[in-house]
Order: structure tokens, then sequence, then C-alpha cells
């Protein structure tokens, strides 16, 4: 099940809410976690059982450790550490990767590849890291043991960040998982938060994304250098607003159970750098790599050689993370020499730039690595480029006229929602109504004000009501990861 | 404080809760707006929902039978031509209330219509003597350039007609691009509410199919081919029976904006004794089908495998055998007068072999009669060898 669809909203969500409102809390984690259950039961009831599996496997795994320590055999608990890494990585690698590296063997001998065809479980590459979060932490005596499935069950299977993140580590909930309460204004800020996701994702996210859907299609003849840089735009908006979109939705749902997820996005697209714009996007995963992959190997205590090879590895990785193709490695790796040249000298001689000069060099190589993500045919993937360059192709043509003229308003819309600029003008005009119209009765300017935000979240819920009851264009594109 | 958050939390639920138990009660079977069947709640049972059927089912139920779903497909439409987008569900908000459908470059394969061109070759040397004519209806974005958005492009119909020239054998190719353009400008027929208007429709605005002029001007066209006189447009009898259709086009905008089309029929035709697929038909006209949502159905009731129509007392013995799509069915009452007998195949919907059907009911004519992209994305033309 996504979040963006009716079945979600007014299925699944209210009657979540309903039962787990009346529900005694000393069994509100068991029903979450059945919820959880369902929910990821819906769109693969055979895979669910991977998910039980890893779930069970890491719990046993802190037990065990806590076990060694309890018997003074601390040096065994390397061993489980490396047994829950090995099992954990291999069911990810297993369902994710076995068709990639068949087929690309196939591709370099030259003989056709027998495919397992397997469909990727959604969210495996999400939950993998959590629970191992979790057992990497318990080994580095960093989190508490815990003792109890039904609570491990419901932070591994929590239905908000399952399928898209964020990657919630269990150091950032374990001191929630027992007592998440809440009050009346968390759960209204989930509700504003969820809303505002949805409507990034149906009212923004989807509508640029058909855009990147009919240009990516149109045929050889019928490209131009105007289209394939629209097009790479389209995508850039769609991703930024479906991936932030899901996560705003992630975390106000678990602000409704009182829960805290960390935050994902920073407005990255307001970077003046590319390790400025890896410090704005997916936060969870970037925090994920750096503590363990980018700090254990080292990171920059080693040496600058030995930093570099620490980069590669982890860049290496992050790309491969995104999906099982070519185009995923070259893009993490593409970062990897963007990074280096920054952190080499770029970044020092940038100090220089005009501030504007810098938006444009960070964007440019954001949009770049953007059309590489998302063109997973490497053919079609060097044409698509070359066309973004002129190579073999027109300027212009009535197509991307058509295009750039259809689409121009929503641009505008998508350039300002990338902003902090909305928010600050939202901030601004609340503040001023207050001193306005409150005057001598604050209470009364913060009703005004809390009026006028319901208004505006209905008008957002409707709208996008609206785009998912036609059943307008709604992809998912997390499939892969 | 608090108090103002929990009543706005409980009415978000209440909402949406609300949504869950009317949409769980609803079950319209068939949207005439949407001109297609919805999507209702399954029985589950262990086996579709291991499948992930029974789920798929319920995710698009709850879309198909969410409560007013036309009032929020309206809204949609609504907010996406407020954003600025001028092509909604695979169509162009075209000017003065036309819409076409967008067919691209992309969506026509060259080589299918290459080979259907050829199948079409191969039936005519099956033929035994008849003769052989392709009119392919062009397009409406291409004869009314002025009505499609700006700088909106559609697929290349002009270099699909050069192959056509090139590759057709045995059978002649009737062009009628240029008495179309020219029609348009005649003025010839009605407006909707009978008013003389500038210009003629040959098109409707809101369905992808010609009008009764349009027709006409195809009827008109052939006849010349043919070496014949066609009659006058007047001469038919031509009688107004809708001014509220709302076509195919429309079902997939859901523009709320859209100005329902008038439809025209002509009375004076011979009698005739007509058979589809086995059934006997009164009239050419199922009038019941004029107070539908798909009013395009009148001519025959809809679309048939096979349609026998034997005019009584014919004024020429001759006999034409008609290959199309659905364009024909508002042309082919024009031709009635002109034969003793017309049969027409839609290769959709007729199950028998082609080839032999040409053994046992010999035509003095064959007329193959498609709109082009329906010919050229037509999948079933090989049944024309077989």
């Amino acid at each position: 099940m996504v979040f963006s669809s009716m079945v979600f909203l007014c299925g699944f969500l209210p009657a979540v809410l309903i039962v787990y409102a009346i529900c005694p809390a000393k069994y509100r984690n068991f029903f979450l976690f059945i919820a959880s259950l369902f929910f990821y039961a819906w769109g693969e009831p055979r895979y669910i059982v991977i998910m039980l599996f890893s779930t069970v496997f890491d719990f046993c795994n802190g037990l065990l450790m806590e076990y060694l320590d309890h018997k003074g055999k601390q040096q065994y608990r390397k061993w489980v550490l490396v047994l829950s890494v090995v099992v954990n990585i291999g069911i990810l690698c297993f369902f994710k990767y076995t068709d990639f590296v068949l087929q690309s063997v196939g591709e370099l001998t030259g003989k056709p590849a027998q495919l397992l065809k397997l469909a990727l479980p959604i969210g495996i590459s999400f939950y993998t890291f959590q629970t191992l979060s979790y057992t990497i932490d318990v080994y580095r005596r960093q989190v508490q043991v815990q003792h109890n499935i039904i609570d491990f069950g419901m932070y591994v299977c929590l239905f908000p960040q399952l399928i898209a993140g964020p990657i919630v580590r269990y150091s950032d909930i374990q001191d929630q998982i027992r007592d998440h309460r809440g009050s009346w204004d968390d759960r209204f800020y989930g509700v504003q938060r969820f809303i505002t996701g949805l409507a990034k994702k149906v009212l923004l996210a989807n509508q640029i994304g058909a855009l990147w859907d009919q240009l990516s299609v149109l045929q050889h003849g019928d490209m131009s250098m105007a289209a394939a840089w629209l097009g790479a735009i389209a995508y850039t908006f769609q991703i930024y607003f479906d991936f932030s979109g899901y996560s705003d939705m992630a975390i106000g749902l678990g602000q409704l159970f009182g829960l805290r997820f960390p935050e994902n996005f920073n407005y990255p697209y307001l970077s003046q750098s590319i390790t400025e714009f890896w410090r704005r996007w997916h936060i969870t995963l970037g925090t994920w790599f750096r503590e363990y992959v980018y700090i254990p190997l080292g990171g920059n205590r080693k040496g600058m050689l030995r930093q570099i090879f620490n980069l590669l590895v982890v860049w290496f990785l992050t790309g491969l993370w995104h999906g099982a193709g070519w185009n995923f490695i070259l893009w993490g790796l593409y970062f990897f020499v963007l990074l280096l040249v920054e952190k080499l000298f770029l970044l020092k001689e940038m100090k220089r730039w005009p501030r504007v000069f810098r938006h444009l060099y960070a964007m440019f190589f954001i949009i770049l690595g953007w059309a590489v993500f998302a063109c997973d045919d490497m053919k079609v993937l060097s044409t698509y480029i070359g066309t973004m360059f002129g190579v073999d192709t027109v300027a212009g043509n009535s197509i991307s006229l058509y295009y750039w003229s259809s689409y121009g308003l929503l641009l505008v819309v998508l350039l300002l929602g990338s902003l902090e600029l909305p928010r600050r003008l939202g901030e601004k005009l609340c503040e001023c109504i207050r001193r306005q119209l409150g005057g001598a009765a604050p209470a009364r300017g913060e009703r005004i004000v809390f009026l006028l935000r319901l208004v505006w979240l209905a008008v957002l819920l409707t709208a996008s009501t609206a785009l998912l009851v036609s059943g307008s264009y709604n992809p998912f594109l997390y499939f892969r990861f | 404080m608090a108090k103002k958050e929990l009543l706005a939390v409980a009415a978000f639920t209440a909402v949406l809760a609300a949504g869950l138990i009317m949409t769980i009660q609803g079950h319209t079977e068939y949207s005439d707006n949407e001109n297609r069947y919805l999507t209702r709640f399954p029985t589950v049972n262990m086996q579709n929902v291991m499948s992930g059927e029974a789920q798929e089912e319920i995710t698009s139920a709850f879309n198909d039978q969410f409560p007013g779903r036309d009032g929020w497909t309206g809204m949609s439409t609504r907010l996406k031509k407020l954003m600025g987008m001028k092509d909604i569900g695979g169509v162009y908000l075209g000017r003065d209330h036309y819409y076409f459908e967008k067919i691209m470059n992309q969506d026509i394969s060259r080589t299918d219509y290459f080979q259907n061109l050829r199948f079409v070759n191969r039936m005519a040397s099956l033929s035994q003597g008849a003769k052989v004519f392709v009119m392919l209806v062009p397009p409406p974005g291409s004869i009314l350039k002025d009505k499609l958005p700006a700088h909106a492009s559609l697929y290349d119909s002009a270099s699909l007609y050069k192959t056509a020239e090139e590759t057709l054998q045995g059978a002649e190719l009737i062009d009628i691009r240029q008495e179309l353009t020219k029609a348009r400008k005649a003025g010839q027929g009605t407006a909707s509410g009978g008013k003389a208007q500038e210009e003629t429709r040959i098109y409707y605005r809101t369905d992808h199919h010609w009008t009764q002029y349009g027709a006409y001007v195809g009827y008109r066209a052939y006849c010349e081919s043919m070496g014949r006189k066609a009659a006058s447009y007047g001469s038919f009898g031509i009688q107004g029976i809708s001014d509220s259709f709302y076509g195919t086009l429309y079902s997939k905008a859901l523009d709320q904006d859209a100005v329902p089309d008038h439809m025209e029929i002509p009375k004076k035709l011979p009698e005739a004794e007509i058979i589809c697929d086995g059934n006997k038909l009164e009239d050419v006209y199922d009038m019941t089908k004029k107070d539908q949502k798909d009013k395009y159905a009148v001519y025959f009731g809809g679309n048939y495998g096979e349609v026998d129509i034997k005019v009584k007392n014919p004024e020429s013995d001759r006999s034409l055998l008609v290959f199309k799509d659905s364009f024909a069915n508002s042309m082919i009452p024009f031709l009635m007068k002109d034969y003793a007998q017309i049969r027409m195949i839609d290769l959709r919907y007729f199950k028998s072999s082609v080839k032999k059907y040409l053994e046992e009911n010999p035509a003095d004519e064959v007329l193959v009669l498609y709109e082009m992209s329906s010919f050229a994305q037509a999948d079933q033309l090989n049944k024309l060898m077989k």
C-alpha cells in the first residue's frame, strides 16, 4: 500500500487511527505491529516472511550478544555481529543484485544468462538497514538490548517508514518505543505534516513526473536539447517532491502515534556545493553510511589516500543501494568524483565565487546527476546525455516549445516550493495576523491563525483527493531501492 | 489549547472514516461519464489475496467507487488546467472547445503500419477482380491544425499517407485530406442548435469520430473515385437527433467546460434488410442509443463482426464489401442507394476466415475504411490473409 492512495487515506489510515485511539496503552505497540504487517502484506503477502525473519533474527542476535556478555565470553560477540551482517546483507543482495550480476556476467561472456526474475521485496533496503543499525549498535554497546519482540517488531516493521524511509536508526528511537504518548499538539503537527507531504507528492511530484514520463519516450527525431533539459529538470523536481513528500508523510504519521523520526531532507536544492547537497539530501541514508561504513573504515583519520579509498567505497555502495543497475553505480561514482574534487581544492576556490555561481554550479551537476539516475539503460543514458549537450540534435522544436509553455507555470511553483521562501512567508503571515488581529487579545489572533491553517490543509487535502480519485499519474519510485 | 488540536485531529479522522464508509457502500457498475466499467469490491478469498489480485481490485475500487467520483474527476481536470496543462488524459484541450487525441510519433509503429498495408495488398490479390479502395480518414488534428493548442504536435500523418501511396498495390488510395479541408470552409451542414455557422464541423469537438457531414465528404470522395455522381447532402433528409452529445474525448479529458456536440443523421435512406452477426435490425439506426451517453452507437447500434445490408428494390445490382472501423458506420448509410448489397466486416470482432468469406461472397468493390491512427495501430489486419 502506498500513502498516496485512497485505499490508504480513506481505508487503512482511519481504521488504524480509530482502533489505536481506543486501544489500551499497553497493547498499542502490538496493534501497530499487526497493522504494519497488514500494511506490508497488502502488496507482498509472501515476502512478509522475509521481513519477519530479519526481525526475529536480529532480535535474537541482540539477546545472544547480551548472553555472551553475561557469560564473560565477550570475544564471541564479534562473530554474532559478523553473522548478522552476512545474513542481512546476504538476503538483501540475493533479492536485489543476483539478476544484475548474472546479467552482467552474461554480457561479459556473451552467454545469455538464466535470470531468477525475483520481484524485489518492497522496502527491503530500508528495513535491512534499520535492523542492522540495531545489531551494530548493540555490538558497540551504544544501545540497550531489546527484550520485547513486539516492541522490536514494531520498530522494524512500523508502516510509516517501512517502504520509503526515513531510515530510522534504533538509537534514534529506543527511548520512545515503550512510551510514545505524544500530545495533541504533536498529533496536530503530524496531521499537518502528513497533508503537506501528500500534497507535495500528489499535486507537485506526480504532475511534473508525468512530464518526464512523456519526454523520456520521445523518438530521437522529436527530441531536442531544450526537451532533454526540460526532462532532466522535471525529474529533478519529481524525485525531490516525491521523496521528501514521502518522508513528510512518514514523519507526520509517526507524530500521530507520538513517535519522532529524524528529518530526511533540508531544502537540498538550496545547496551551493555538492558536499552541501549531500548534507541536505536523504540525510538518514547519508548518516547510515557515515556511521556504519565510512567511520568504521577509518574515515579521515588514516591519511589522505585511505580517506579517498573510504569515500570511493561509500559512494560506490550508495549508488548501488539505489538500484541494481550500472547507471546507479555510475551515479554514485559521479558524486564520488565531484565530492573528491570539492574536497581537494574546489570548495576553497568556490569561496571566492559569487553566490549565484555556486548555486548554478551545484544545480548543474545535481540535474545532470538525476539524468544519470533516471535512465536505467546505459544506451538510452548516453544518448540522453548526448542530447542534453547538443550531440546529433536540434536546440529546440515545436515539441519542446509545447512542453516548456505547458509546464512553465508549474516549474515556477516547483522552484518556489524548493526554497525556504513559502515557509518563511507563511510564518510571516501568521505573525502578522497575530499582531494585527490579535491585538490586545492574543488568544483571538491565535484562533484565527489556527483556523487559517485548517482551511489551508482542507484545500490541500481536497485537491489531492481530486487528483487521486481521478486516477491521474501516480507512480511509486522506490520499488528499486 | 490542546482542545483545538484534539478537535482538528478528530475531524481529520472523521472525514477519512466517512470516506471509508461511503466508498464501501458504493457499487456503481458502469460510468457513462467515462465510458467504462468501474472496478467493484471483489469477494475476498485465500487465493486472490495471496496472488495480490484482491488487493489490486480493492485499491482501484476505492478510486472508482469513491462518493461523488464525477465531481472529483471534474475538479482534477480543473486543477490541471489551472496549472497550465494543455493536455489531460491523453487529450489535447484545443481551441473553440475542440479536443484531440494526443497521438505522437512514438505511439505509431511504422513497421506495423507498413505490414498492415501489405496485408491489404494480399487481400486485394485474393479478391477476384474486385476493385479495391483504401480510404484512411486523416486525424482531426491534421485538418483542424488551427484548433490545436499552441505548438501542439501530433504524429506525422503526412508521411504515413506517402508510405500508403508507395506501398499499396492492386488497391487504390483515396486521399480525402484536401476534400475535408475544403469542406470545412464551405459552410454546409448545421451547427449546434441548427444555426448557420462560418465553418462546417467535419469532426466532433468532444468525440474522435467525424460528423455526419465529415462522413458525407468521405462518401462524396468515394463516389468520385468510382466515377459516379454523389447526391447532395440535403437530398438525404438530414435530421438533428441530439444537441447533447459528449463523446469519447470528453470522457478522457472529463473537462467540465466542454460544450456538447450537435448530432444529425440522414433519414432518407432506401429500405433494406440488415443483419448484424445473425440478428436482424429493424432500421439502420438504433434510436434508443441517442439517449445514452455514447450516441455514436445510433448507427447500427454499435460495431459488429459482420453487418449485411440487403437493399430492397435496389437501383443497381452492385455489391460492396467494407473492411472498417467505426468511422464507416456513419458513412455507409449514404452509399445504400447505390448498391444492392453492402457488407461490413469489422476485423476486431470478425471471427471466421476472411479468405473463405471473400471466396463465398464475391463483391464488385472492396473498400478498406479506417481512421489513420486506428489503421496504423490495428493488430488484426493479418486476418485479411487467413
